[in-house]
């Protein structure tokens, strides 16, 4: 038999899960909304997640936006006409403006490692098109000064970078 | 065995495949270049082959004259179009007219307005021979060998090439007009890269098309320049070549083709496209002469088997107007339009949907504008957007009065 909380279920969903971050902070969530995480999909499917699922990668901060990522989008995957937990599709890309607006530099790379390790794809997706975003319109200077970035390049590798073709722009 | 929180990482600490993923959302060319120049990690990252799915032709970048300088202004729709922000500003065609461009960054522009024609890439270093590739002032007629005319000096209104510029078989035609007929009509044009005089074509004086039929747009497609008229004649001419290898002429031949297109509105504009392998021709109307753009028609060529006056059945290519978009996005310029799957751009989202995206050039039907003083120079900037569902929509929100130097063009980066 599994762990009492394993096995507990709310409004007649799926099992529930245990997700234990670095930190030791514990998290239960659905299998639906788990397995939204091809790592854990894969756990659940290979029975191993009895014991609550230890993500040593994961901060607990971090964690904890990734389950409520989760929980928001478990409406998309779920097929099962659980209406409640499905979300408009506005609500949906609201939500993810905001969770990957405000997010400071340390925290966005810690949230797309997590995406990576966890392997959820629109997670990683979203994440990696902010950092991208961030990049739009810079020129190479702004961009070290954005993710501070050293210029590694050596003056005959800038000298060379200068012969290269480039955009005629004006900034 | 509980652990500390990890410390804060940074852009360095993210692994090379992660760092890759991020470059892949990164589709903007001119974005992607300036962050090869960061440093030797993000070169070396953005140096290697996009993984698969291989990226989608970047999209055309919109080019607007600003009102407030002389600058023309940059736009690209992965930088948010739709959000009026202000890519970059282009320097080296400042003050001059724009009228086109070709993939590779190529942008054609006079500019001295009127002469000093030519083409300048934009993704090229400034001393280098290879960024600017002049295009004629001047035009001769080649039809008559007695009667061979002196070059007159011309104004190109739009061009397009057979091929990518590099080659020396890369021959440009463009609709133009001479300085001592102003009031006569647009005509043909060719030139090889690097010729100081184009050679004009004939328009056929014994077809039905007349010299008022205005010449409204010209593609190269499956081996041969295509003009389209007011009236919708299709001119179609092959370039042929002296034995020295000099450019002779053209052979031409016009059709008009049969189509049904209900004429209540004013015919403002035809584009010619190609899309799915075939040729389209996209014509644009206003309510009246000078009013905003408020309806497009798509039509595709097809072959259709016909009766002529004796009975007798012959294939004969048609009109035919499509009944949607089928998910395309359809640019259109003079001289450069060009259609774009809406599907191999799902990173955009809601915010470019199918649709037809227009410039405003109006412009091209007052012949007089390009011999104009600057002062009394005014390209109208504002009838920009897009056309889908039997709507106008104006979304390019950064909307411009007018510019003494030049109408907004589309640049293919």
């Amino acid at each position: 038999m599994a762990a009492a909380a394993a096995e507990a279920t709310i409004d007649g969903g799926g099992k529930m899960i245990i997700l234990i971050s670095a930190d030791g902070k514990r998290f239960e969530v659905t299998e639906a909304v788990a397995s939204q995480s091809q790592l854990i999909s894969n756990m659940i499917e290979d029975d191993c997640t009895e014991n609550g699922v230890r993500l040593p990668n994961v901060d607990g901060d971090i964690l904890t936006m990734v389950v409520d990522y989760c929980n928001m989008h478990a409406g998309d995957a779920a097929a099962d006409g659980d209406t409640t937990k499905a979300s408009s599709t506005e609500e949906l890309k609201k939500f993810d403006a905001e969770l990957v607006q405000a997010l400071e530099n340390p925290v966005l790379f810690k949230l797309i490692l997590a995406a990576n390790f966890l392997n959820i794809k629109s997670l990683l997706d979203m994440t990696c098109q902010r950092v991208a975003d961030m990049m739009s319109g810079k020129t190479p200077e702004q961009m070290r000064e954005t993710f501070s970035i050293e210029n590694d390049f050596t003056p005959e590798e800038e000298a060379a970078i200068r012969q290269e073709n480039a955009w005629a722009f004006d900034d | 065995m509980e652990m500390e929180p990890s410390p804060a990482p940074t852009m360095a600490d993210l692994p090379a495949d992660l760092l890759r993923e991020i470059f892949r959302h990164l589709r903007c060319v001119a974005d992607r270049d300036a962050a090869a120049d960061v440093c030797r990690t993000w070169r070396g990252a953005l140096a290697e082959p996009t993984p698969p799915p291989s990226p989608p032709r970047p999209l055309p970048w919109l080019l607007l004259p600003s009102a407030g300088d002389d600058f023309i202004h940059v736009y690209c729709f992965y930088c948010g179009i739709d959000r009026c922000s202000l890519h970059h500003r282009l320097s080296p065609a400042h003050g001059a007219r724009c009228f086109g461009s070709h993939e590779g960054g190529w942008l054609f522009v006079a500019f001295e307005h009127n002469r000093l024609h030519a083409m300048i890439n934009l993704r090229s270093r400034e001393d280098s021979k290879s960024s600017l590739i002049p295009f004629p002032d001047l035009l001769r007629s080649y039809q008559d060998e007695d009667d061979y005319q002196r070059a007159q000096n011309m104004v190109i209104l739009a061009a397009a090439l057979s091929s990518s510029p590099g080659g020396t078989s890369c021959i440009g035609a463009g609709i133009v007009m001479r300085w001592d007929l102003i009031a006569g009509s647009c005509r043909l044009a060719f030139w090889r890269m690097g010729d100081r005089v184009a050679v004009e074509g004939t328009m056929a004086p014994d077809s039905t098309v007349r010299l008022r039929d205005e010449i409204q747009d010209v593609i190269y497609q499956d081996g041969a320049f295509r003009f389209v008229t007011t009236r919708g004649f299709l001119v179609t001419c092959i370039p042929m070549f002296y034995a020295d290898g000099g450019l002779q002429g053209t052979t031409e031949s016009v059709q008009r083709i049969r189509h049904r297109e209900r004429l209540r509105e004013h015919v403002h504009a035809r584009y010619l496209v190609e899309s799915r392998a075939k040729l389209l021709m996209i014509v644009r109307f206003a309510a009246r002469p000078r009013s905003p753009t408020s309806l497009f028609k798509v039509f595709e060529m097809v072959q259709e088997m016909v009766q002529d006056h004796t009975g007798v059945e012959k294939i004969e290519d048609t009109w035919t107007e499509l009944e949607s978009l089928d998910g395309r996005l359809f640019f259109v310029g003079r001289g450069c339009s060009r259609s774009y799957e809406s599907s191999a751009y799902p990173e955009l989202g809601l915010g470019l949907k199918e649709g037809v995206y227009f410039l405003d050039d109006y412009v091209y039907a007052d012949e007089g504008m390009p011999f104009r003083d600057e002062g009394h120079r005014r390209y109208p900037c504002s009838d920009n957007g897009r056309w889908c569902d039997g709507h106008v929509h104006r979304c390019f929100s950064e909307q411009r009065a007018s510019s003494a130097h030049s109408s907004p063009t589309w640049l293919l980066p």
